[in-house]
């Protein structure tokens, strides 16, 4: 099963009247779009809000998602709609501000351009997300370092991960999730000052 | 009582959350669908009699039942033993609703019916499977009813559309013992437990001639039959999701009386009558002549049945169940003239 | 479940694991453990925004949503052979559907909800949210009805059912008649 698979699993789910389930796809969406948005909206106010909207208008646009497309090419798509709504209507604030042309917006290229528009606090924040993680990914042994290293980083499938550690597939998956267990352990108390930002 | 109950409700909302904890696997759901299998197999051939408390929503009570197969008939007889006195006989295809209060007994006959008809595009209820698409299937732990250790068994919806039930299942007899309809939000809707059971006791035919029958003015006599050919003139497709036709039938009603004061009814119009199942939950459909041109409407009282009534033209849909209000309403929405 | 979460994240599931996942969305370690693995693949992959989190935010702002539903959009499973196995589940349904027979002799209905059908005509069925709902111009079945609810009672526990009682709710629902 790709990615892909999965999402779609995940969006039929919601389409019959599963709602927590799309909360699985804005955790793993939400920063993705963000971080696109942020390429046509400065203020970082602005564009948790345009995210935000865009999630909303995707779930009630749902009904009429077609699984024959990536549900996250379509939800970009809707990201980027609504990022435009939001420029022409706060046209007058953005010529004053920046020069993006809305025509453009969607030829910006990821890790292109990127303006460091965060407030100086979700920098820092993030910075000791992944100093946290870092660290604690050092300290792992070596093969829990290496599975899920291959598979975060490298993007390999388990399948592929086995055949480079000459191990069974049912291996990679149990160091894979105590990697992610031992980091998530470490990286907990930091986060927590988050927890009521999250679903 | 009502502590009690409060302490069941808790119970199972608190079975609930254990069994979501749980890592349920293939096994495990295989071991409740054997349950379930034997549930079924069971319930027809099985004598046994007890009393058993219902709640729904906020309101309860308590009636006596007794349930034999003799000549491989079905005889069951409940007597609610609050409130005003009610009783349901259940002779084999009978049903018989004796309510003292309005003076009249409704008797309901199901004629021999086909799941599927032939003219209808019914949709085959799913097997096994289909149950299993709609409801995730768990088996939990022990625990004890009516002085009787029973298996829990947990079928949690896989969507909106549906509750989850929470059985608790003698496992020797296979015999239900107590049985909870729950929201998503974990609140049981409506729950059934027996306090005190027997099982294997049966009981002679003539027992079930309640003493109220003779003195009741309006009887209300209601075949079902199969339609003719030609003669079922309403289609449902696009049901929601895991939801199939499994009955088709018509209704019609015989109005007699009992007593020279209580004029006879003339005999209302055909309604069509189609069951809709998901493999556990059931919604009906009925479509009657209606020329009064009502707004639809959705109710869903506290407890767990939802209705919904649409006009069609000049008929008017019906439609019932244990079911969230959504569930109804797609139903009803989706009915159409062929 | 953290390690079937785990293997979610990465479509490496087994189909039953996407279930059991779902099926445990109510619990809030389960959330917070699926929002920290995805953290830490980015936190890898060294993007930026990591601190960006306005899940709760979304989700509260869907409760207010009507429910999407797209029956039409889910594929039709090619219905299975009628076996024997089913007319036990149906039994069964039956059974459970009608484990309250007695159950129906007067619904009084207490805080009834009524949606206006005037709301049906998007194209996708939704769920009015409990907010929007006016409230009940009517509080008692109508004679006709609770006839149809015995039919429903009666009809819909054909064959079987364990537990008896089948005709409970239609019983209880006429408790309050004059």
């Amino acid at each position: 099963m790709s990615d892909r698979d999965l999402d779609r699993l995940l969006v039929e789910r919601v389409q019959r009247g599963d709602k927590q389930a799309f909360g699985l796809l804005v955790s793993k969406y939400q920063r993705k779009l963000a971080r696109l948005l942020s390429r046509m909206i400065w203020n970082a106010a602005d564009v948790e809000d345009v995210v935000q909207e865009s999630f909303i208008r995707a779930y009630r646009a749902l009904p009429n998602f077609r699984n024959d497309s990536a549900f996250y090419t379509w939800l970009y798509r809707i990201g980027v709609n609504s990022a435009k709504d939001w420029l022409v209507s706060n046209r007058a604030r953005i010529s004053a501000t920046s020069a993006v042309d809305i025509e453009d917006v969607e030829n910006y290229e990821i890790g292109e351009h990127h303006r460091d528009n965060d407030t100086p606090e979700e920098v820092l924040m993030s910075k000791q997300i992944a100093a946290t993680v870092n660290a604690a990914v050092a300290d792992l042994p070596e093969d829990m370092r290496m599975a899920v290293s291959l598979r975060e980083i490298d993007g390999l499938s388990y399948e592929e991960i086995a055949e480079a550690m000459n191990t069974p597939v049912g291996t990679v998956r149990s160091r894979i999730f105590r990697a992610r267990e031992a980091i998530a352990l470490k990286l907990r108390p930091l986060v927590n000052a988050n927890a009521e930002k999250r679903w | 009582m009502i502590q009690i109950l409060t302490l069941i409700a808790a119970v199972l909302v608190h079975s609930l959350a254990l069994a979501a904890d749980s890592v349920p696997n293939r096994a495990n759901a295989d071991n409740g669908i054997a349950l379930l299998q034997r549930v079924a197999q069971t319930a027809m051939s099985l004598s046994y009699s007890g009393v058993f408390v219902y709640r729904s929503g906020e309101r309860e009570e308590t009636s006596r039942i007794a349930h034999s197969v003799a000549d491989g008939r079905e005889l069951e007889r409940i007597e609610v033993l609050d409130g005003s006195a009610r009783e349901v006989i259940r002779d084999g295809k009978e049903v018989k609703c004796y309510l003292p209060n309005e003076n009249r007994v409704i008797i309901e006959r199901q004629a021999s019916v086909q799941p599927t008809v032939r003219g209808f595009p019914a949709l085959v209820p799913a097997g096994l499977a289909g149950l299993e698409q709609n409801y995730a299937v768990r088996v939990g732990g022990i625990a004890r009813v009516a002085d009787t250790a029973c298996q829990s068994l947990v079928l949690e919806p896989r969507d909106a559309l549906r509750y989850g039930h929470q059985l608790w299942i003698e496992p020797n007899s296979g015999l239900l013992l107590k049985a909870g309809l729950v929201n998503k939000q974990g609140q049981v809707l409506e729950s059934f437990t027996f306090t005190q059971v027997s099982i294997g006791s049966t009981f002679a035919r003539q027992q079930l001639i309640p003493s109220a029958e003779s003195q009741l003015g309006r009887v209300q006599k209601i075949q079902s039959s199969e339609p003719r050919a030609g003669e079922m003139k309403w289609t449902i497709e696009n049901l929601p999701a895991g939801f199939r036709v499994s009955k088709v039938m018509m209704r019609r009603a015989v109005n007699t009386s009992n007593t020279p004061n209580t004029p006879s009814m003339p005999s209302a119009q055909d309604v069509v009558h189609i069951v809709i199942s998901d493999g556990l939950a059931a919604v009906s459909v009925f479509i009657e002549a209606a020329a009064a041109n009502k707004p639809s409407e959705a109710i869903q009282p506290s407890g767990a049945m939802s209705f919904y009534s649409r006009q069609i033209g000049d008929h008017r849909a019906i439609v019932m169940g244990e079911v969230p209000l959504v569930t109804v309403k797609l139903i009803g929405d989706a009915i159409e003239r062929r | 479940m953290k390690n079937s979460l785990s293997a979610l994240l990465d479509a490496e599931h087994s189909v039953s694991e996407l279930d059991d996942v779902c099926m445990a969305l109510s619990d809030a370690e389960v959330r917070r453990d699926w929002a920290d693995y995805l953290l830490i693949g980015e936190a890898l992959r060294a993007e930026m925004k990591l601190g960006f989190d306005i899940s709760a935010k979304v989700m509260a702002a869907l409760e207010n949503e009507p429910t999407v539903l797209a029956p039409r959009a889910v594929s039709a499973t090619p219905s299975a052979p009628q076996t024997r196995w089913f007319r036990q589940v149906s039994a069964l349904a039956a059974s459970l559907a009608g484990v309250m027979l007695v159950a129906w002799v007067t619904l009084t209905f207490s805080a009834n909800e009524i949606i206006s059908p005037s709301s049906q005509t998007a194209a996708a069925p939704t769920i009015q949210p409990a907010t929007q709902l006016a409230s009940a111009t009517s509080d008692k079945l109508p004679d006709h009805l609770q006839d149809y609810l015995v039919a429903h009672q009666a009809h819909t526990s054909v064959g079987a059912l364990a537990g008896g009682s089948r005709n409970v709710r239609a019983v209880s629902a006429t408790r309050g008649a004059p």
